[in-house]
């Protein structure tokens, strides 16, 4: 099987998703489409059986840029590409059966389907920017899951929130690795580890370690990037179940876990990491004890859960590296089952709120089968994964070197908390009478196996943990170059230190589902800091960025030509300031051609009548200037060796004062409008333009940036051409299309003119049509006798 | 020459520029012509000037001898006035038609008659 079939099956499966459910219902393309990403698990479960080596795939994407399309399947990625496309083959069934009769279904197929093929990315590519692209890949399929219900504007904000937290993380990401790369000039993220020396010791190294972990935070939810994650739970409870718990917050663990081996040599790694993850740990945990809605509840233990993992990567030795793989994976199984669960009992309730839930295993036996199952292994009672899975995260955090004691604590803490969500989400609404909110119908098989399955996997995997070790996760642990002998899974260890620690937390955990009351109270007293939480924010910064576009938009923008003009002409001037002081020691004021007095007088007549068409208040006085400018223009060019160029401008201007003085009677006599301090403002922008100018043309004069080509014109113009006036024949002949495009613009001139001047007037604008004639006519006649170059 | 000519050019921009800043229609328009004569200058000047002779040859010669000014800045600026003509032509009829749909100099009132 060609590596790049684990993408391209489920990409392909997204085009034939819609037809697929329009034709055969959700339910039925839910299972046939559920075949795909089987097909794939069943293939990494023979390898991983099997015990092969790593498999590689390499194609030539962008040469140029040095871009290939790498993936790489080694024991880590086998392990969580078999994670996301079991539990995903899972959440295709479960999604059909939940959205059944939903007229977005075929939407729903197509972009879980694409994400699938996303995230699967993410974990398989090798190649850094392909696993940006895929990154940002799994960020936007995110953003339109969770704004599936896009009538709903809470969704829609959700999920832009979603996108923004992401995005930027995701930005964040592409700069970091592209520093990796300069680093190490590697773009493998598999050879990264080789340089591990290399990038410790680069400058860059801190900078690149902390863009890196931007995205990683932000995709993974860590404090306090965390807020979007429960905002996404507007998303439908299958893509909740999918993208929030098992898959797409787990890349930037798997991130994180893939650069380890590169990074993780400093001490800053463990300073970073380590702690935000303990942060995270603990505040999910404590958040979530307090709320009342089930997905809610689970969305903050997933925080939590993705902060112990964070913590167990920053520890950086084997044993913690390896906990965390296995935590990962338990973690999916439970925590997919107990979102389908919460799910299941939502579409047949109506209702998530916990207050209102009770005795639905009279209704629901295997659904409360199922949940007890996964609420079992979610708080780590023998003899499920967590269980494992919790003995060896209390041995990892014993044996840090510092402060053990104190981490030890926390995890207590926040798993004493995680096993009172477990009793609330898992236990609780299945337990005791009817409750208040009655069940409407029965879930099908479809809403109740997979979460059963699952449930039940994480079950009875607790009892072969021999096998998992040898076949997934010390491979997992191997092929990122950690010794997988650090950590044996058992089920039993004996009485240990440990067995006591989780013991005490069933205990705890018992407690605190007894006290969960006080828990709100305590929310109550801190709604009293809402503004400095990272939601209000985000918000804030939300707010501010609109505004400050508001505002820029307005004072550059502002619908009035004299400010695009005075922004434009600032800004220009500004920059060509800026280049003209990069080059500020090559000017020269060398002169070839000599100054003579004629010359000289016609430069200041032209300088003095374009002061005086500035200051005219008569509209003649400021006519007559501007000729005077004109004629001024045309003796340069006459004294410089253009007579032709003389001719045109004196014929043109002539022109020009005979229509302006035609047309200006129609128009009202000058006057200023502006205010003084406006005027003066624009005085000093306007100088400020000219002096910049002045320096740009004194620059100009001294520059030859190539090889002349007048002279090779100037050669052919007799011999080939057969003219002797070059400029007519460059006209004419050399660069005759552009003189041809000229004619163009003055055709159109002069229908834009016509137009403009003939067009039927609305009767209640009198007006003197004579006059008008007489202009458009002045108009078209110079246009018509275009001087021949 | 070089030295005094940036000068000019800088004073018609400087002008054109502030002219073009004013809220009066007729200001804008001859501001738009000091800007393009401006240009027109900036071309032919910054192509290097030269007292030399034009360049035509002789009606005998297949070549200029000696130093001629440099043809193809002329043709470029050639192209500029009468194109810069044809865009007058065409403004000078705009701001004729906006003063009569308007009955205001002022372009500030424009904002209102967009539509």
């Amino acid at each position: 099987m060609p590596l790049y079939w684990i993408i391209a099956a489920p990409l392909l499966a997204a085009f034939a998703a819609p037809h697929l459910v329009r034709s055969a219902g959700s339910r039925a393309a839910g299972v046939a489409l559920s075949a795909v990403p089987f097909a794939i698990a069943g293939w990494l479960l023979s390898e991983a059986a099997a015990g092969a080596a790593a498999r590689v795939a390499s194609h030539d994407w962008i040469p140029s840029l040095g871009v290939q399309l790498t993936l790489l399947v080694g024991g880590f990625e086998r392990l969580f590409l078999l994670l996301v496309s079991f539990i995903g083959g899972l959440v295709l069934i479960y999604g059909g059966a939940y959205l059944d009769g939903d007229s977005k279904a075929p939407r729903f197929f197509s972009i879980v389907l694409v994400f699938m093929a996303a995230m699967l990315g993410v974990i398989a590519a090798d190649d850094m920017i392909l696993t940006f692209v895929f990154w940002e890949l799994t960020s936007l399929t995110s953003f339109l899951l969770v704004g599936y219900k896009f009538q709903d504007a809470g969704a829609r904000k959700a999920a832009l929130q979603a996108l923004l937290v992401t995005g930027a993380g995701g930005l964040a990401l592409l700069a970091g690795l592209i520093l990796l790369t300069q680093i190490t000039g590697e773009t493998r993220i598999s050879a990264l580890a080789a340089h591990s020396e290399t990038i410790a010791s680069s400058p860059l190294f801190v900078p690149a370690l902390l863009l890196v972990l931007a995205g990683v935070f932000t995709k993974s939810a860590q404090v306090p990037f965390h807020f979007w994650l429960p905002g996404a739970m507007a998303a439908p409870t299958p893509v909740s179940a999918y993208l929030h718990s098992a898959t797409m917050v787990k890349a930037g663990v798997i991130l994180l876990a893939k650069l380890h081996p590169a990074m993780s040599a400093t001490p800053l790694w463990g300073f970073i990491v380590a702690p935000v993850g303990a942060l995270t740990m603990i505040t999910g945990a404590l958040v979530a004890v307090y709320q009342t809605d089930l997905k809610r509840l689970l969305a903050y233990s997933t925080v939590s859960v993705l902060g112990a993992l964070v913590m167990l990567l920053g520890f950086g030795d084997a044993f913690s590296f390896k906990t965390a793989m296995f935590l990962a994976l338990v973690h999916g199984f439970y925590k997919g089952s107990l979102f389908m669960v919460a799910g299941t009992v939502d579409h047949s309730t109506g209702t998530r709120d916990v207050r209102s839930l009770s005795g639905l295993r009279l209704r629901m036996p295997w659904l409360a089968l199922a949940a007890g199952a996964a609420a079992l292994s979610m708080s780590g009672a023998p003899p499920t994964l967590g269980f494992i899975s919790k003995e060896l995260i209390y041995e990892a955090k014993l044996s840090l070197p510092i402060a053990h004691h104190l981490v030890t604590a926390i995890g207590v803490l926040a798993n004493s908390l995680t096993v009172a969500i477990a009793l609330i989400v898992g236990i609780r609404p299945f337990l005791g009478d009817h409750g208040t909110a009655k069940v409407r119908h029965h879930p099908g098989w479809g809403l109740v196996l997979p979460p059963a399955l699952l449930a039940f996997l994480g079950l009875t995997l607790g009892l072969f943990p021999g096998w998992l070790d040898a076949h997934l996760i010390s491979p997992a642990a191997s092929s990122l170059d950690i010794d997988p002998n650090q950590a044996k899974l058992y089920l039993w260890h004996g009485f240990t230190p440990v067995l006591a620690l989780s013991v005490a937390t069933l205990a705890a955990g018992f407690f605190f589902f007894k006290i969960r009351r006080k828990f709100e109270m305590a929310a109550h007293a801190m709604d009293k800091i809402h503004f400095i939480t990272p939601t209000a924010l985000y918000l804030t910064g939300l707010d501010g960025l609109m505004k400050c576009a508001a505002f820029l938009t307005g004072w550059i923008q502002g619908g009035q030509l004299r400010i695009y003009v005075r922004v434009t002409l600032g800004a220009a001037s500004l920059l060509v300031l800026y280049a003209l002081y990069q080059a500020l020691g090559e000017f020269s004021l060398s002169s070839q051609v000599p100054l003579k007095f004629f010359e000289t007088m016609v430069v200041i007549l032209m300088s003095v009548s374009a002061i005086a068409a500035v200051l005219a208040k008569s509209r003649l006085a400021a006519i007559l200037c501007l000729g005077g400018v004109g004629y001024s223009v045309a003796l340069v060019f006459a004294a410089y060796g253009a007579p032709d160029l003389a001719i045109t401008q004196l014929l043109v201007e002539t022109l020009t004062v005979v229509l302006f003085s035609f047309v200006i009677l129609k128009l009202p006599q000058i006057r200023n409008i502006s205010r003084g301090h406006t005027r003066r403002w624009d005085a000093l922008i306007a100088i400020f333009t000219g002096l910049i100018m002045t320096a740009v043309v004194w620059k100009a004069v001294h520059v030859q940036m190539a090889e002349p080509i007048s002279p090779g014109l100037v050669e052919r113009s007799a011999t080939e051409a057969y003219g002797r006036n070059v400029v007519n024949v460059i006209l004419v002949d050399f660069r005759a299309l552009d003189t041809m495009g000229e004619i163009l613009v003055l055709a159109l001139g002069c229908l834009g003119v016509t137009a403009l001047l003939f067009r039927k007037r609305r009767p209640h604008v009198p007006h003197d049509r004579r006059g008008e004639h007489e202009a458009a006519t002045m108009g078209e006649t110079p246009a018509a006798s275009e001087p021949a170059p | 020459m070089e030295n005094l000519l940036p000068i000019a050019i800088g004073i018609l921009i400087a002008c054109g520029s502030y002219l073009c800043m004013r809220r009066n229609l007729v200001r804008v328009l001859l501001g738009i012509m000091l800007f393009s004569q401006a240009a027109n200058l900036l071309i032919f000047t910054a192509a290097g000037l030269s007292s030399g002779q034009p360049p035509i040859i002789a009606p005998d010669k297949l070549t200029i001898a000696g130093p001629h000014a440099d043809p193809l800045p002329q043709a470029l600026v050639l192209t500029a006035i009468v194109i810069g003509f044809a865009v007058l032509a065409f403004a000078i009829a705009l701001v004729l038609r906006a003063y009569h749909k308007t009955g205001s100099d002022d372009l500030d009132t424009f904002r209102r008659s967009d539509s």
